[in-house]
């Protein structure tokens, strides 16, 4: 991360923390506002249940004692009295009274919960009902109870919760009668309340009926997954509390949150647009500025680079004051002392080159002059002496003299060549033709010897210059065959694919004598040679060939073993 | 059933029996048997049924109220005395029976005609019999004709005649059966086999009243109350083989118990057959033939079936019938009831063992139009809740149960079978038909057919323990006469009533004209 991205940063932080601090002040103020609100509209929906769980209660209590003092009832205890009863008939009457009153609930028992006739459950006629019978000895006459009933319905027999209140009846009868607190009741308190109603019940945690009913569970999930904001649940007891202290059902009723928290969220967004403006201006503002102070110092870091990567030739232009102008001023002195030194240093290295050079050249150019002083001084003494035996000595005298005339310029025809070898012209050449050429000049080749071609097919063209390649491998060839003299032996030139085909790796190697470990390194240095005879130039300029070609010429050896010269190009990119 | 030896003792006792109850039933009936008056011709009286009849060909009648009409329309190769003795009735005589009781001879009386003129022969008892199997027909009583030879070709539609029955003159037949039946006659005496002409849509009888003409749909005459508006009004046959019925006219009635009590107290309906009693009647109860199943369908319940069968049997029966069925019904501890041993009560079952296993939700299936089975069903539904099977009770319309049930279309139904003969063999056919189809019927059958009496009840334990069908109860009607008022409903000892023989003590019309 540059300093100039952090210095945007620190100015956007800058700006965006002092106002996210009265954002929380602001948004918790109005959330307890609404809140209030909130829980006004709460309580009110929970006085709405319970008045109409005190109606339905009133309801269910004037049932049962209608039906008490109802002549229909009172002719089934006469009848029962007189025993006269039809009990099969009288079993199917209380469904009829119930589907005439409106009521979900009808029972006329014994006191002991013995069923006469049941509307609710027609089956449990002559059965002795627990529930009835717990509601005859629990609960008192004339006052409605939330009770979970048995209930015949399309869906087979089923606990449902009701307010039922029970009156006696002449004739030691007792009539139950209810009202079902289901989905309907869930739906008159949903349209009360305004808001989501759920029966819930209390021992099994088990929801009896909810409103609204389609799709409830969705509804939660999503709100849930999508995190909506949810609404507070307000519980309101029904029946009496068991031994657990807990009622027999809940009716919880949860109003929409949605008004809170859209107040909410236009003030989280109101102010959330004026911090994103804040920051957009504060970063705005701080690129601007942080630009003004780094320009400099990128300025000074990309001058280093460049001096890094060797070039001394440019100063670092920057418009600055004070300690970052101090720094840049004297950056590009120490650039500029740097250049200066490293142009002294080279020009020292060229001379102690050419001393080197001039050094070598001298001594190979020593060595003819002596005999050639000596021929020149044998034939004046012969001369001056009239040595009868003159015209040999002389024949002797010159050809030595020619010898090493001859000698002395092809060590100056091998050092013009050195010097001025001219550059290279590339064009893209396949390495098979290269060794094809090559082997073109020895086609016999010396007795004893055998050459080996080893040519990796589908190689990839190399970009050189034919000739200069040509004379490298040529060089190469021949100090092998050299080496191998009379002894004979095999020379194996090989060219094969290298780093994936980025590059064609051509070999020499032969089976003669090697050459010693503390030669190796010193091998393509000017005028080392171990011939007799040699220049020490070939291996020098076959190295240079190379290194122009943006190739490496090695050589690996083992005395006694042959050796081995390598000579990497990079092939044709496509 | 199960404990063979009893049953056999009670069995034995079945004649004396049944002599026994008819000598109490002509005490407790007075007007049956009023010796010294002469039967009087002339009036019209209205009887007031469960139902108003719409169904007469006996071919399709199953209701209570469309088989007591039927059989006022239709006549019978056979009839059933009080006694439960065979009497000849379209036939000049009892079939008599070949060697091996695996064929019959008939010969009917000379010269009988069918209400619309055309001639009753051979041939027309042939046709009907066929007609009872033929798939078009589609008869829940083509157990009638199941035992004869070449039926099954005949229900399956690959031959519109029964093989097994020869026409040998005009009034001559011989009936071959499939399997030894030495009860067969008895099977002749059920409405099923009414001989009815080969078009008519089983209106058109050889009964002793025919249907009037305009229809008896259309309302009734002038002047009649108002209880018979939508009658049935039936006319006398004046070709009928007994003769010329005493009564001008029969009207028969759907009325509820409430009505039927009202018209009764008015004098407008002399007679009611209901299952409920009418305060100040003369009242008979019809035997219980009416027998009701829980079918348990164990090709769809698969494991859970035999729970819920063992459920089912444990259901006090006693108790069921005295709290849920209204009208006279005895509880049902075998296949068969009481009536159709010919009299004597088998021994109940032993109390089942409370059921295993979870049973999970079921539906009861039950016909909506069938008296009692809502309030039936909802007594099962309670039981079978105590005992952990959730029940899911289905009302729905007669026809469309018919069909369900046909098909097995159930988890649990309660199937009423209204039985037509009074002897165990004949009942079993019908209620193996009814419950498990021809090929139950017909295996049963070859177990029965020819097994003595003292191995009857084994055989009829083991047909139902193979029916899937716990017995619950069979039900009967009562009928309900005005005293001094009605003369000559002494029913058959198959509950069936002859209005033939009915006549008014005096001449007023029984819907209360002078």
């Amino acid at each position: 991360v540059t300093l100039r991205a952090k210095l945007t940063v620190a100015f956007a932080l800058f700006a965006a923390v002092p106002m996210l601090l009265p954002l929380y002040w602001v948004n918790r103020a109005l959330s307890d506002a609404l809140s209030t609100e909130y829980g006004a509209r709460l309580e009110s929906a929970a006085r709405a249940v319970e008045g109409e769980v005190r109606r339905l209660s009133a309801e269910a209590a004037a049932g049962a004692r209608e039906l008490a003092r109802s002549p229909e009832l009172e002719g089934l205890a006469r009848d029962r009295v007189a025993g006269q009863l039809d009990v099969a008939e009288a079993a199917a009457r209380a469904k009829e009274w119930m589907g005439a009153r409106s009521l979900d609930v009808l029972a006329v028992a014994e006191p002991n919960g013995q069923v006469v006739s049941s509307g609710h459950l027609p089956g449990r006629a002559g059965d002795v009902d627990p529930e009835l019978g717990a509601l005859f000895s629990e609960s008192p006459p004339g006052a409605a109870v939330a009770r979970f009933v048995s209930r015949a319905t399309p869906s087979g027999v089923e606990p449902v919760l009701a307010l039922v209140a029970w009156e006696p009846v002449a004739g030691d009868l007792r009539v139950a009668a209810g009202i079902a607190l289901g989905p309907s009741f869930a739906e008159r308190l949903g349209a009360l309340t305004g808001g989501d109603v759920t029966l819930v019940d209390q021992g099994t945690a088990r929801p009896l009926a909810s409103y609204p009913a389609q799709g409830a569970r969705l509804r939660a999930f999503l709100s849930g997954f999508l995190r909506l904001p949810q609404g507070q649940v307000r519980s309101i007891p029904l029946g009496p509390l068991g031994h657990d202290a807990r009622p027999l059902a809940v009716v919880e009723v949860t109003l929409s949150a949605a008004g809170l928290a859209r107040a909410e969220t236009t003030v989280v967004v109101a102010f959330l647009s004026a911090l994103a403006l804040a920051v957009l201006a504060a970063t705005l503002f701080g690129h601007a500025l942080a630009g003004r102070i780094t320009r400099p110092l990128e300025a000074l870091r990309a001058g280093a680079l460049r001096v890094a990567a060797g070039d001394l030739s440019r100063k670092v232009e920057a418009r600055a004051t004070g300690e970052v102008a101090d720094l840049v001023a004297a950056f590009n002195a120490m650039v500029a002392d740097l250049a200066s030194s490293q142009a002294r240093a080279a020009a020292a290295e060229r001379v102690a080159a050419w001393r080197e050079v001039a050094r070598r050249l001298a001594h190979e150019i020593k060595n003819p002059l002596t005999p050639i002083a000596m021929s020149v001084e044998t034939l004046r003494d012969a001369l001056e002496g009239g040595r009868p035996d003159f015209k040999e000595i002389f024949d002797e005298g010159t050809t030595a003299i020619q010898q090493e005339v001859r000698r002395l310029k092809r060590i100056v025809d091998e050092f013009s060549r050195f010097a001025r070898l001219p550059a290279p012209e590339l064009a893209p050449v396949a390495p098979e033709e290269l060794v094809d050429a090559l082997l073109a000049l020895y086609p016999a080749p010396p007795s004893g010897i055998r050459i080996e071609r080893e040519v990796a097919p589908s190689l990839p063209k190399v970009n050189v210059d034919r000739d200069q390649i040509l004379q490298l491998l040529l060089n190469l060839t021949a100090n092998g065959v050299e080496a191998m003299g009379a002894t004979g032996g095999v020379l194996r030139i090989a060219a094969v694919a290298l780093d994936g085909a980025g590059a064609v790796l051509f070999s020499v190697a032969d089976t003669g004598p090697g050459i010693a470990q503390d030669q190796l390194p010193r091998i393509f240095e000017p005028y080392f040679t171990t011939k007799e005879g040699g220049t020490g130039l070939g291996l020098a300029i076959a190295e240079r060939i190379a290194t122009e070609h943006g190739g490496r010429l090695s050589v690996t050896s083992e005395v006694g073993r042959g050796a081995t010269f390598t000579l990497r190009l990079p092939a044709v990119a496509g | 059933l199960r404990t063979d030896r009893s049953a056999v003792r009670l069995l034995g006792l079945l004649p004396l029996a049944t002599l026994a109850a008819l000598t109490a039933l002509a005490a407790a009936w007075p007007e049956l048997g009023r010796a010294g008056v002469r039967p009087r011709a002339g009036g019209e009286l209205l009887v007031a049924l469960p139902a108003t009849p719409r169904q007469l060909d006996p071919a399709l009648a199953t209701s209570a109220a469309d088989q007591i009409a039927a059989r006022a329309v239709h006549a019978t190769l056979l009839e059933v005395d009080a006694w439960g003795g065979l009497r000849p009735g379209l036939l000049a005589a009892l079939p008599e029976a070949e060697p091996g009781g695996r064929a019959f001879r008939c010969r009917l009386r000379p010269g009988l005609r069918f209400h619309d003129g055309s001639p009753l022969g051979a041939a027309e008892v042939a046709a009907s019999l066929a007609r009872l199997l033929q798939p078009t027909t589609r008869s829940p009583h083509a157990w009638v004709a199941l035992p004869i030879e070449g039926a099954e070709a005949v229900r399956t539609g690959r031959a519109g005649a029964l093989s097994g029955v020869q026409v040998l003159s005009p009034t001559e037949l011989r009936i071959a059966l499939a399997v030894p039946f030495p009860d067969f006659p008895r099977v002749l005496a059920a409405l099923p086999s009414a001989v009815v002409p080969r078009s008519g849509g089983g209106r058109i009888g050889a009964g002793p009243f025919q249907v009037a003409q305009p229809s008896a749909d259309l309302p009734a005459r002038p002047g009649a109350g108002a209880a018979a508006q939508g009658a049935l009004r039936v006319v006398p046959f004046d070709g009928h083989w007994r003769g010329r019925p005493y009564l001008d006219a029969l009207s028969l009635v759907g009325l509820d118990a409430r009505e039927a009590a009202r018209t009764f107290g008015r004098g407008e309906v002399l007679v009611a057959i209901r299952p409920e009693p009418i305060p100040q009647a003369a009242m008979l109860e019809l035997p219980a033939l009416s027998a009701t199943y829980a079918s348990v369908n164990r090709a769809r319940l698969a494991g859970r079936a035999e729970p819920v069968r063992r459920a089912l049997a444990a259901i006090n029966r006693v108790e069921l019938v005295r709290l849920f069925v209204r009208g006279p019904a005895a509880p049902l501890h075998g296949l068969l009831p009481a009536a159709a041993l010919g009299g004597g009560q088998t021994p109940p079952s032993p109390p089942a063992p409370p059921p295993s296993g979870d049973a999970g939700r079921l539906t009861l299936l039950v016909s909506s139009d069938a008296p009692f089975h809502r309030a039936v069903a909802d007594r099962l539904q309670v039981k079978l809740f105590d005992r952990g099977v959730k029940v899911a009770v289905e009302a729905v319309p007669a026809e469309v149960f018919a069909v369900r049930a046909q098909r097995k279309d159930y988890d649990l139904a309660l199937l009423e079978v209204p039985l037509q003969t009074v002897t165990p063999v004949p009942a079993a056919l019908q209620a193996a038909f009814a419950l498990d189809g021809p090929a139950t019927a017909l295996e049963s059958l070859a177990a029965l057919g020819t097994a003595d009496r003292g191995a009857l009840p084994a055989h009829l334990a083991s047909l139902e323990e193979r029916l899937d069908a716990v017995p619950l109860f069979a039900a009967a009607l009562r009928v309900s006469a005005r005293p001094g008022a009605v003369q000559g409903l002494l029913p058959g000892a198959d509950g069936g009533i002859d209005f033939g023989d009915v006549w008014l003590l005096s001449q007023r019309s029984g819907n209360g004209a002078p």
